[in-house]
């Protein structure tokens, strides 16, 4: 019994001493332009849809499912978010040159729930360039947002007409 | 001494499990409107420091500290970097982003030269901070990295020739 205690507390010891010395020695890599290692990109982000699937009640988009709630969440959209996540065709240079990338949603999808979403969005996540949108956003906007996303890849041809810039006149 | 490598290798597999539950679980606290612990927060920024430290590049900018080299960076930094930074004379904010960018003009910054040209090219991981080398030359990420340094000490000259024009 006393040896195995003694063989636990040397591993503890030896596993502090290496942390200790991984981080003091400043081996942890934080250049956001370099690939992260294997078990990082596997493990973090599967870290994180975890918290978000535990911590995310389980909520309703109350909005109605109608193409003017689409079109007002394209317009918050296309103000703040469309800087770092991307527009529909038009993926930001921006959003993948800290680490961890902003998703694109237009190309990318997202696999989070419209109530994941809008935690996510609400909360921000650390860590990360993502920053709570509350003090920004009403959570009735937040809905509309959220709702946007979820169609981003497949709009109505209504919506995806309402966003469009306008067009620049014709030469003459 | 088997009890001993048993006891060993018993904690080191009990621990790796514990983390890897921990993740996978969903226990890890991921929302940025929530205060970290302040032991993970110096215990990150010190293992930041370390690793910038060991990065960075030795030399120094070969770039004569000129107040038109200053004025350069910071008409760079008004463009860039000013959204998250905040600017120089400007009110110090309140940041909710985990980490908080530094508000450079109030807290000034504890890297070397080459330490902040190396953390402007390649940008910081788990942060929001970009890797900015491709998007400028090394030059201007020198005057960039110049400019920050003189941030809380500048030549009213270049204060004044920096400000975006009033309309």
């Amino acid at each position: 019994m006393k040896h195995l205690i003694a063989g636990s507390l040397c591993a503890l010891a030896l596993l502090a001493i290496t942390a200790a010395a991984y981080l003091g020695l400043g081996l942890m890599e934080v250049a956001a332009d370099a690939r992260p290692a294997a078990w990082e990109a596997g493990l973090m982000p599967a870290a994180l849809r975890a918290s978000v699937r535990r911590r995310a009640a389980a909520m309703q988009n109350f909005l109605p499912h109608a193409d003017a709630t689409l079109v007002a969440g394209a317009k918050l959209y296309m103000n703040d978010c469309v800087g770092c996540h991307g527009a529909p065709g038009h993926p930001s240079d921006y959003g993948v040159t800290f680490f961890p990338p902003a998703p694109q949603f237009a190309q990318a999808g997202s696999q989070y729930s419209d109530a994941e979403l809008f935690w996510v969005a609400k909360h921000g996540i650390r860590m990360s360039g993502m920053y709570p949108q509350s003090p920004h956003y009403s959570d009735s906007d937040l809905w509309r947002l959220v709702a946007f996303i979820g169609r981003i890849g497949n709009l109505p041809p209504a919506v995806a007409k309402a966003i469009q810039p306008p067009a620049a006149p014709a030469p003459n | 001494m088997k009890q001993f490598i048993l006891g060993f290798l018993g904690t080191l597999v009990l621990l790796v499990a514990g983390v890897f539950g921990y993740l996978r679980l969903g226990a890890a606290e991921v929302r940025a409107d929530v205060s970290a612990p302040a032991w993970q927060h110096r215990l990150m920024k010190f293992a930041e420091r370390a690793s910038v430290r060991r990065r960075a590049p030795r030399e120094r900018s070969s770039l004569p500290p000129t107040d038109g080299d200053l004025i350069a960076g910071g008409k760079l930094y008004f463009d860039g970097c000013e959204g998250c930074h905040g600017r120089p004379g400007g009110p110090r904010r309140k940041r909710v982003l985990f980490s908080p960018p530094p508000e450079l003009a109030y807290v000034g910054t504890q890297y070397s030269e080459p330490e902040r040209f190396w953390i402007i090219t390649h940008g910081l991981r788990r942060s929001g901070m970009s890797a900015w080398g491709t998007t400028y030359t090394d030059k201007q990420l020198w005057t960039l990295a110049a400019f920050v340094g003189r941030m809380q000490d500048l030549p009213p000259s270049v204060l004044d020739a920096i400000q975006p024009k009033q309309r």
